[in-house]
């Protein structure tokens, strides 16, 4: 309310000179898949336009709404004839809607709203920006497409003042699969969690009694042990991984790096010496809290799609545990089969864990200390 | 006492009107509105607004432009987008130049003229390329001296921008000579006599214009400034701003004086109501209200991000020093900074640019980032206790590290 009063007060004219930043506009447009119609909502600096079309009519140095206002028409039709949407194609025919203001942070900016009616279901979108580069040629647009909620950005600049976009590919099971990809990838690409997925597993296919290891008897209570281990670890990172994407919690990346290398380390070293034996799953839920952290920067790198948050962070979290499934189903039957051999416990157990804590360590000092390796 | 209380509010109370206005813009950017009433005015143009609008009338007049003309008018946008770090004018400075900004080959004056827009948006290497058959042309153009002289400084070539100086002494004013020489010398460990030099050119008469002898007294400050002399370097600020009030870098360049001597105050009266038109002075406004502690800070510094987002999303990085500033200063993120501060130092080298990449690798405990800049202070050998004490902290980072 406070701000609002504010806003009033200003708004009537106390302060509101216009700050020096290059010429932007802000060009929205909006559809739904299935749909012929665009919605257009394009802001621009009132700066620009009277650069344009003269806005400020009694040369007084002030733009009033009287005459943002009488000249609407002038306005509609000076920006829509340089903005052709187009089709596959044909070209969509913009109708002016509405004329509104708003403040952005360099100053007063018309809004202008359209409808762009196209011929047929779009399929594809051209967008062939001209204005005010013929006057100011450090002019850009700055265009963002949504469709269905899912957002494309695009810069418009004299050098690139067109560009076409597929809406084919835009559906919300588009971005999903896309995002689960992604997640699959990461796990693929990303060495420090399947090391450390693989630290855990490797004592899964045995039992820790009088100090020592044995193979377990049967198959079931191998995959019951998998099947805590690899739960514990997914429902651990999931919750860390989601509240770190929305913003809710955030840790520095350093943090994060090498919290997951000494993850590694310390599961690796537990093989070796083992102290947690036999709640491994306790171990995984712990240091998945903070992988988790690490998808979730990993996620923020490739860019949210703003009306499509939910959708991303389900697709990439599934692409992580599809990732995850993959390396346990290439693992476990491999050390089953491998559990009762003489060289598994020294050679498998004690010597890969021995070689993934030395991998692991090299990661550690790196990142935590800034030295560049891993 | 009372007057001084009453200095201080007023300057107090600039900077909330400043915040509150800035609020506005802030909060009301997702509402478009129709607004009340036809009287509501929506937006002041700004002197330079309208003075570049005075060009273009004169312009729209003149039928069949000639060079001459275009040239003036162009020089003249210039003028005002530097004065008053305007992006705009440098746009319309090139529709000015009209078929001669693409001809080629194009007289000299062209590619000078291209030259100063394409160093505006921080292309360098670019504008060396337009200005060296332009000076291969015509030996005897003093501003495309001048300004060759400044890219290769702005580059951190001290050595390049030196042997410019030389070229521009005979043909310039000599108290442009003398700031030019002085800039130059005081980048290369003879700051004292740089100093000295400059200060005896500007008691002596002078047919430069008033922006050349603001100039002039911005460099002596500066200078000043670097040695540690922080009151005589204000009186120059003082003689600069006398001369050109508006003048964004100049300001910015006080307001950084003042910062270092923790006077958050005089900051804000320094900057006072115009602080919000380029970013330059907002950030030194943002940065004097978070020393203070004010409640404008945490405003001022949503619309920074703001317009650094906003920069950011058009592919602007001409702002990268700016940003790494304010990363490191308010948003408090070294990491973030370093990132940019390396990513300005690569592209201009300048005392400030190596002492925000000092800073910033201090700050996130990384010697080996610093290492561009330490590199640069050692090859030039400029005089500056401050960004030698920097270095000497780099320094103990490394050896901290290696113990």
């Amino acid at each position: 309310m406070m701000r609002a009063c504010l806003c009033l007060l200003l708004l009537l004219g106390a302060s509101g000179v216009s700050a020096h930043k290059p010429s932007d506009s802000y060009l929205v447009l909006s559809t739904n898949s299935g749909d012929a119609e665009i919605q257009g909502q394009w802001d621009v600096a009132l700066r620009d336009l009277d650069l344009a079309v003269d806005l400020d009519a009694d040369r007084d140095g002030t733009i009033t709404w009287g005459e943002v206002r009488g000249r609407e028409k002038d306005l509609f039709s000076y920006a829509l004839q340089r903005l052709a949407l187009s089709s596959a194609g044909a070209s969509c025919r913009p109708e002016s809607r509405e004329l509104l203001v708003d403040e952005h942070s360099d100053g007063a900016y018309a809004v202008l709203r359209f409808t762009a009616k196209c011929p047929a279901v779009l399929t594809s979108l051209g967008v062939d920006y001209r204005m005010l580069f013929d006057l100011d040629p450090g002019h850009r647009g700055l265009l963002r497409l949504d469709v269905d909620g899912a957002s494309r950005s695009a810069v418009l600049s004299p050098e690139q003042p067109t560009q076409q976009f597929d809406l084919t590919q835009a559906s919300p099971w588009n971005t999903f699969a896309q995002f689960v990809g992604d997640g699959m990838h990461h796990i693929w690409i990303g060495y420090d969690h399947m090391l450390f997925l693989i630290s855990l597993l490797l004592p899964a296919v045995l039992i820790r009694r009088e100090r020592a290891w044995m193979p377990v008897v049967s198959l079931r209570s191998a995959l019951l042990g998998v099947l805590a281990v690899v739960t514990a670890f997914t429902v651990s990172h999931s919750i860390t991984l989601t509240l770190a994407a929305l913003g809710v919690i955030g840790l520095p990346s350093r943090l994060v790096e090498s919290g997951i290398a000494l993850s590694v380390l310390l599961a690796a070293l537990n093989n070796i010496w083992p102290i947690v034996t036999r709640r491994g799953w306790a171990l995984a839920f712990c240091f998945g809290l903070v992988h988790g952290f690490g998808f979730a920067s990993v996620l923020n790198d490739l860019g949210l799609p703003r009306g499509a948050l939910a959708l991303a962070l389900a697709g990439f979290n599934v692409g992580v545990e599809i990732g995850q499934l993959t390396v346990v189903l290439a693992v476990v039957p491999l050390i089953y089969v491998l559990r009762q051999a003489r060289f598994y416990r020294p050679g498998v157990l004690v010597g890969g864990s021995s070689a993934i804590a030395l991998v692991a360590g090299v990661w550690f000092v790196g990142r935590a200390f800034g030295l560049g390796v891993g | 006492m009372r007057t001084t209380i009453r200095i201080i509010r007023s300057a107090v109370g600039r900077a909330a009107a400043i915040a509150a206005a800035l609020l506005c813009a802030a909060t009301a950017a997702a509402v478009p509105h129709r607004p009340d009433g036809d009287d509501i005015v929506l937006e002041r143009l700004s002197p330079a607004v309208v003075a570049l609008r005075q060009i273009r009338g004169e312009r729209a007049q003149a039928a069949g432009i000639t060079l001459a003309d275009a040239l003036a008018n162009a020089r003249r946008y210039i003028e005002l987008g530097q004065t008053f770090s305007d992006p705009r004018a440098y746009g319309y400075a090139q529709v000015a130049l009209g078929q001669w900004w693409a001809m080629n080959p194009a007289p000299p004056q062209v590619l000078v003229m291209r030259a100063r827009i394409l160093q505006f948006h921080h292309e360098f290497d670019a504008a060396l390329a337009q200005l060296e058959p332009a000076l291969k042309a015509d030996q005897f153009d003093a501003g495309a001296w001048l300004l060759f002289a400044n890219i290769q400084q702005v580059r951190g070539n001290v050595r390049a921008a030196r042997a410019a100086c030389l070229k521009l002494i005979p043909v310039a004013d000599p108290l442009v000579g003398a700031t030019c020489a002085a800039s130059t010398a005081a980048l290369s460990g003879r700051a004292r006599q740089g100093e000295q030099l400059l200060a005896q050119a500007l008691t002596e008469p002078t047919g430069a214009s008033a922006s050349e002898r603001a100039w002039a007294w911005t460099t002596l400050a500066e200078t000043r400034a670097r040695l540690g002399q922080a009151a005589p370097a204000e009186a120059a600020f003082k003689q600069a701003l006398t001369l050109v009030a508006d003048d964004v870098y100049t300001r910015a360049a006080y307001a950084d004086l003042l910062l270092d001597q923790s006077r958050a105050r005089d900051v804000r009266a320094l900057l006072g109501e115009d602080a919000a038109q380029a970013d330059a002075t907002l950030l030194r406004l943002t940065i004097a209200a978070q020393r203070d502690a004010d409640a404008d800070a945490a405003v001022l510094s949503e619309i920074l991000s703001q317009r650094f987002a906003e920069a950011r999303a058009r592919g602007d990085r001409t702002h990268q020093r700016e940003q790494a500033r304010f990363a490191i200063e308010v948003q408090r993120d070294p990491v973030r900074a370093l990132d940019l501060a390396r990513g300005n130092f690569a592209v201009q080298r300048e005392p400030a640019d190596a002492r925000i990449l000092l800073e910033c690798a201090i700050a996130a405990g990384d010697a080996q980032a610093a290492q561009p800049a330490l590199d640069w202070l050692r090859d030039t050998g400029i005089e500056a206790p401050q960004l030698l004490l920097l270095a000497n902290q780099v320094q103990q980072i490394n050896r901290g590290a290696k113990q």
